[in-house]
Formats: C-alpha cells, sequence, structure tokens
C-alpha cells in the first residue's frame, strides 16, 4: 500500500524566481528584481520550454476547454442585466445615481455592485449585444484570473510546478461552469480577478521597502478590493485571508508577510477600507440589505434565521464534496430549512466544526491544509446565508472561495503523484517515461475529470429552454424551476399563431406545480397570467398580473407594462364588479404612471405604454414612449415594429418607409405575422398618389437620432 | 519537458475533456425562441 504525507506547506520557488532579497545595504532583507534574461534566437522544438510558455499552453488548454460557450445564447438573468438594461446605454449611464440612494428608487439592475454595471456599461458599448462576443468576455476574464492566481502564488514565493498545477485545477474546476457560462454571473469573476489583483498589490505593499512606496502600493490595493467588492461582496474576506497567510505561513514566502507586523497591520487596514466602502456605497443604496430588508424571497425572512443557518452546514459539505468529486452539481437548489437535531445537520455540523479544530490543531505540522480549510470557510462567509441571500445555495458561490482548496489539492496531488512514481516502473528509454510524467498522474486524472464534467454541466446553459428544463428535472420542488419552465413553454405562441394543445397542457402542468409548491411567490403567477393571455383571458391574466405584482418586490416593470395593457381589455362587468378601480382608461393610465415612474430604464414598459396611448388616441406621447423605448433598447424589434405602425396610422407614409428600410435588420428578427402585417400595410401605402420614393428616402424616419 | 512532448500532452487533454465531456452528460439541448424572459435571482 503506498503510503502518502500531504505537504506540509506550500513548494518554495525553486526556479530562479525572479525575487530574491538583499542580503547586505540599507535595504537588507527586501526583494530585489533581477532582470531576466531574454532568450536570442527562438527555442528549437526540443528544447525545454520556459515557465511562461508552458503557462500560457495551460490558459490555451483552459480557454480551449471554455471555446464551446461561444455558441451559448444569453440566458438568466442576462436579459434583467444586459438586453433590458436601459441604464446601460449611451446617454443613459449616470456615475452619481448610481452610486446615490436614486439607483434604488429607480430599480437599476445589480445597483448594488457598481462595479458591476459600469463594467456591463463599457461592455455593451465595446462588444453591443452579440452572445458570443460576451461569452468570449467571460472566458477572457476568467483566463485573467487564472493568471492572476498564478501571479500571486508567485509573490508568495510558490515553485512553478505546483503553480502551474493550482492554476490547472482552479482553471478546470467543474464547480466554475456556471460562473462562467451564464454571461450575469460575470460577477463573480470580476470580483476574483480584482480581489487577486488586490492581494498581489498588497503584497507588493507589504514587502515595499520604503513607507512611501508602501502606502502607494497599499493605497491601490485599497482602490482594487472597492472594486472587487463593488462587483460582489464575495471578495470581502480577503483581508482576512492576508492575515491568515500571514498567521499559518502555509509556504516560505509568506513568512514575510509578517515580518513587519505594523506593515501588515497598515495594508490589511486598507484592505478593510476598501471593503467598507462597498458596504458603505450597499447601505446608501438600499440602507443596509442589497435585497431589501422584507424580501419575501429570503427565506430567512419567512422561516427564521435558525433553520436556514442548519441547512447551511449541509450546504457547505455539499460545496466540499462537488469541489472534490463533481457529482451532484445544478443551476437550481431548492431554498428549505433544517432543524439543528436532524442527522444530516448534526453530521454536518460536526464535519464543520471538526475541520476547523484539525485546522488549528495543525497548523504548524501541516499549515498550508489548515490554511486551505480556514482560507476556504472564510471566503464562505459573505453567501453563507449568516445574511440572506434569494438563493441559499448556488455553484457560483464558490468561485472565489475555491482558490485555496485548488492550491492545496493541486500541491497534495503532486505530492501524491511522486509517492506513485517512485512505486511505479520506469521503462529507461523510453520517451514518455521518466518521473516528469508519472509523478502529474494524479492531478492529470483529477484535472481531466473535473473539465469533463464542467464542460458536461455548462451545456446545461446553453439556452433558457435547455437551463429550466434541465432545473426542473435535477429540483423537482423548485417553484422558480417549473414557473421558468412553464413561461418558456407559453412562449411557444410566439412561433404560431396559437398554441398547441400539448404545450399548452404541459405549460398549465408546469405553472400549477409551481403554484402549489410556493403560493406566495410571484413567477408562477406570471406563468398563469402569460397562460391565460395566450388564451385571451382578459381577466384571469389581469388578476395573475396583479397579484405577482402585490407579491413581487422588485422587477415589476413587465408585469405592470402588462396590467396598463390588459386594462384596455378588460369586460365592462369587471368593471362593475370593481367601480374603485375607474375605467378602462383611468386604470391602464394609473398602472402607468407608478410603472413609469419606478422603472425609468425599462424598454419594455416603455414600449408598452407607447402602445397603451397609441390605442388611446394620444400618438405624440405614443411616440415620445416609443423613441424612448428605442432609446432604451435599440435592438428590440417589437418597438420598431409599433414605431412602424403608429407613422401608418398617422398617414405618414414616408416616416414609416424609411424606418422600414433602415432598421431592416432589426426587424428581420420580427416574427413572419407581424413582418408580413407591416410588409401589407406599406404596400397599401404606397398606392397612395402622394405618395414619393424620394421623400421616403429624405425622410428621417420614425426613430431619427441615433440610439 | 520539451516543447513537442508538452503541446502533445495539451492535445490530449483537451481531447480527453471533449470526450469526458461528452460522456459525463445527459443534457438535451434545446434553443430558445424567445428573447425576453422573466430574471431568476
Amino acid at each position: 500500500m503506498v503510503k502518502v504525507r500531504a505537504p506540509r506547506s506550500l513548494p518554495s520557488s525553486n526556479d530562479g524566481s525572479p525575487l530574491h532579497h538583499a542580503r547586505n545595504g540599507p535595504e537588507a532583507g527586501a526583494p530585489v528584481r533581477v532582470p531576466k534574461r531574454r532568450p536570442s534566437a527562438r527555442p528549437e522544438a526540443g528544447e525545454p520550454l520556459s515557465y511562461r510558455a508552458r503557462l500560457l499552453g495551460l490558459l490555451g488548454l483552459i480557454a480551449l476547454v471554455h471555446a464551446p460557450l461561444l455558441r451559448y445564447g444569453l440566458i438568466y438573468d442576462d436579459g434583467w442585466t444586459l438586453r433590458s438594461n436601459g441604464f446601460l446605454r449611451r446617454g443613459q449611464f449616470e456615475l452619481g445615481v448610481l452610486l446615490s440612494p436614486e439607483a434604488a428608487a429607480r430599480h437599476i439592475p445589480d445597483a448594488t455592485r457598481p462595479t458591476l454595471v459600469a463594467f456591463d456599461a463599457l461592455s455593451l458599448r465595446v462588444l453591443g449585444l452579440e452572445p458570443w462576443a460576451h461569452h468570449g468576455l467571460s472566458i477572457a476574464l476568467h483566463l485573467g484570473v487564472c493568471g492572476l492566481l498564478a501571479r500571486l502564488l508567485r509573490a508568495l514565493g510558490v515553485a512553478e510546478g505546483p503553480r502551474l498545477a493550482s492554476v490547472a485545477c482552479f482553471g478546470l474546476l467543474a464547480i466554475h461552469a456556471e460562473a462562467i457560462a451564464v454571461v450575469s454571473f460575470r460577477e463573480d469573476l470580476l470580483a476574483a480577478a480584482l480581489g487577486l489583483a488586490a492581494m498581489i498589490v498588497a503584497v507588493r505593499a507589504i514587502e515595499a521597502a520604503r513607507l512611501g512606496a508602501a502606502l502607494a502600493w497599499g493605497g491601490a490595493a485599497l482602490g482594487l478590493e472597492a472594486l472587487a467588492c463593488g462587483a460582489k461582496l464575495s471578495a470581502a474576506p480577503l483581508p482576512a485571508i492576508l492575515l491568515a497567510l500571514a498567521w499559518l505561513r502555509p509556504g516560505q514566502g509568506c513568512a514575510r508577510l509578517a515580518r513587519d507586523r505594523g506593515r501588515l497591520a497598515l495594508v490589511v487596514g486598507l484592505l478593510g477600507v476598501g471593503v467598507a466602502l462597498a458596504l458603505a456605497q450597499t447601505w446608501i443604496v438600499h440602507g443596509g440589505s442589497p435585497y431589501g430588508g422584507d424580501n419575501p424571497r429570503i427565506l430567512a425572512h419567512r422561516i427564521g434565521l435558525g433553520p436556514v443557518l442548519a441547512a447551511s452546514t449541509k450546504i457547505h459539505v455539499g460545496y466540499l464534496q462537488q469541489i472534490l468529486i463533481p457529482l451532484g452539481l445544478s443551476p437550481e437548489y431548492v431554498d428549505r430549512g433544517a432543524g439543528w437535531l436532524e442527522p444530516e445537520t448534526v453530521l454536518a455540523s460536526a464535519t464543520l466544526v471538526g475541520l476547523v479544530l484539525a485546522a488549528i490543531a495543525v497548523r504548524r505540522r501541516a499549515p498550508l491544509a489548515s490554511f486551505a480549510v480556514l482560507a476556504w470557510l472564510l471566503a464562505c462567509v459573505p453567501t453563507s446565508n449568516l445574511v440572506g441571500l434569494p438563493n441559499m445555495r448556488a455553484d457560483r458561490f464558490m468561485y472565489l472561495p475555491s482558490v485555496p482548496l485548488c492550491v492545496a489539492l493541486a500541491i497534495a496531488l503532486l505530492a501524491l503523484g511522486r509517492r506513485l512514481a517512485d512505486y511505479l516502473p520506469k521503462p529507461a528509454e523510453s520517451e514518455l517515461a521518466g518521473p516528469d510524467l508519472s509523478a502529474g498522474l494524479p492531478l492529470a486524472v483529477f484535472v481531466l475529470m473535473q473539465g469533463s464534467f464542467g464542460l458536461a454541466e455548462a451545456r446545461v446553459y446553453v439556452s433558457n429552454t435547455t437551463l429550466w428544463h434541465e432545473a426542473a428535472r435535477r429540483a423537482p420542488e423548485s417553484a422558480r424551476a417549473h414557473a421558468l419552465l412553464g413561461l418558456e413553454r407559453v412562449g411557444e405562441v410566439r412561433r404560431g399563431d396559437q398554441l398547441a394543445p400539448k404545450v399548452e397542457a404541459a405549460a398549465e402542468d408546469a405553472c400549477r406545480r409551481a403554484q402549489r409548491l410556493d403560493p406566495v411567490y410571484e413567477l408562477p403567477q406570471l406563468c398563469l397570467g402569460s397562460l391565460a393571455i395566450v388564451r385571451k383571458d382578459w381577466v384571469a391574466a389581469y388578476e395573475h398580473h396583479a397579484r405577482a405584482v402585490e407579491l413581487s418586490v422588485d422587477r415589476n416593470d413587465r408585469p405592470i407594462a402588462a396590467l396598463a395593457q390588459l386594462s384596455l381589455d378588460l369586460p365592462s362587468e369587471w368593471f362593475d364588479a370593481h367601480p374603485e378601480l375607474g375605467d378602462r382608461r383611468s386604470l391602464s393610465i394609473a398602472w402607468l404612471e407608478r410603472g413609469l415612474s419606478a422603472y425609468p430604464y425599462s424598454p419594455e414598459l416603455h414600449a408598452a405604454a407607447g402602445r397603451v396611448y397609441h390605442r388611446l388616441g394620444q400618438p405624440e406621447r405614443a411616440l415620445e414612449l416609443y423613441r424612448r423605448a428605442r432609446s432604451l433598447r435599440p435592438d428590440r424589434w417589437e418597438t420598431v415594429a409599433a414605431g412602424v405602425e403608429l407613422a401608418l396610422d398617422l398617414g405618414d407614409a414616408a416616416a414609416a418607409h424609411r424606418t422600414w428600410w433602415s432598421e431592416a435588420k432589426v426587424l428581420g428578427r420580427a416574427d413572419p405575422a407581424t413582418r408580413s402585417r407591416l410588409s401589407r400595410r406599406l404596400a397599401v401605402a404606397r398606392t397612395d398618389p402622394h405618395f414619393s420614393l424620394l421623400h421616403s428616402l429624405l425622410d428621417p424616419g420614425v426613430f431619427p437620432y441615433e440610439p | 519537458m520539451s516543447r513537442k512532448k508538452f503541446y502533445a500532452l495539451l492535445v490530449i487533454a483537451a481531447l480527453s475533456i471533449a470526450i469526458g465531456g461528452v460522456a459525463c452528460g445527459d443534457t438535451i439541448e434545446d434553443l430558445d425562441n424567445l428573447d425576453e424572459t422573466y430574471g431568476a435571482t
């Protein structure tokens, strides 16, 4: 039997690392940069590879494994945060608004994450809305995180081999599939990239020879940490993790961190200020909780914190298992509480407490293992449900916390490989033999297993239909999964004029099941309301949408848009039964006023408002709202088609034709029924003797200004 | 490690993960016909 001993600490640099320490002179002990020698000629095929080439090759492999994501669509919350987020558009984005309480008042998506919102606005300007470009950006961010991890490990004096092994483990870890595959979850990637950069700069600040340089680097670390926490508060524990590095000293390089305790305290304090700045912004915008103090979507608000924390212990043991063996990954987990005396909870709590005690007990004998466990637990704190979250569990929560575990795992697997290599036969003359490869066997098996499961898991996120189908299959008690699956099925109607009976039955089944699973959740109501719209049952549609708005604390713009339009279709008998609501017109306008003041950046709501005023015979107001809707989301064909119809209704054939021609690309995505209706109406308009082709070409159109 | 050996290993790793990715998953991919959906989180 092979006896394996876990590595006690991070292997120190053995590569002639550029960090050396001056032994004499005024800056004794301070790191000195030694210039690298550049090879004079291109290396031959048989020559050994440099560290940089091996790192680039590894990053290339990670990129290649994630390349299939480039054909994926925009799913999950991408519509809310990116596609329909008018605040990100040119002329709408205002940093002052984003950092003020107005951000919450105007319901700017992810307003408590200003770094992410600013990043999204920039990415939208540069990349447009092409899904492949945004997936490419997510992959690039992940590669950036891998590169920064390598850089941080180098700054901590870790040797080349373990550094590359750590990057391989982290870069291909299966549990990261969700964070990388869903564009709107790049908040985790951004927070990790900025957080690791803050750590690198913080290490430089601690090692700087002069106080001035230390303050400059410390200031940079503060800024990066504030930005990281501004992307997601998952980066908030990093100052504590830096302290753990200095305390446990899992590697020789880490000893330098604790050499000057005053300097360490200064840098940790500066990082803490960065965290405090991000928390202050959250406080200013949302008054404490980023999700609202009374949000019913947070389970702790419904059943209390105790049962949620009890369930959280099981969740964290589950995370550990999934990081080690990637089984049971899912796009959806059902939020539920647990009792502290349940056997599973007792076992999970004992496991976590045992891990902490063991980590403290072996901190001198095995500082790396000790650090990995304690740093992982520290990094889990923001998503540990101590502070209420709308999702108690998600694979993406483990993106940054997995870093210390990946480093420890990589080094342990390399140590295991070295032990195994001693027992494996070595053919002396074979090209592929040698300790170089056999020592890496356990690591290779682990990385290939993780990469394979990660690639398979990422396929769940190819589209919303696939996502919610899989979510309902893997989490059959999830009301959200069934409701969103039902909504996807209702959406099938847009392909044809009416819903196929089987699809309609499946949609209703999903909506009703979701309602049974959570009667006070808005999504099942929206599902039933949308189904009623398809069935042209306006009363049921109105009442389900009104109930959804009553239950939901946010994202009510589209339900309000539906309510404003449905108000115009309600029968007189219904108004007779509800005299307090007035007539169709006043009810519709009341909904619009409520919605437009609360959601000034919602393109769907502005377009719906334009349609309502269009129907009410107020074309100027309708045109104004269509133009606003178009400026908030230029790629939305429904708004452009409505603008063409308005121009035709007003008898302005020139503006209608000009818009039809100039917006051909956007209107090309319209459904066939709308396209043929517009085409017919335009053809009729051309028969008018006053119609002039030249006049149409010179007309500015319905949307004269470029958005 | 020589360049040849390193690149060969990378190619083998990529192929292994691609094959493993197909073998480990049972997801049936389906494309969306909507570009407006309700957010989930």
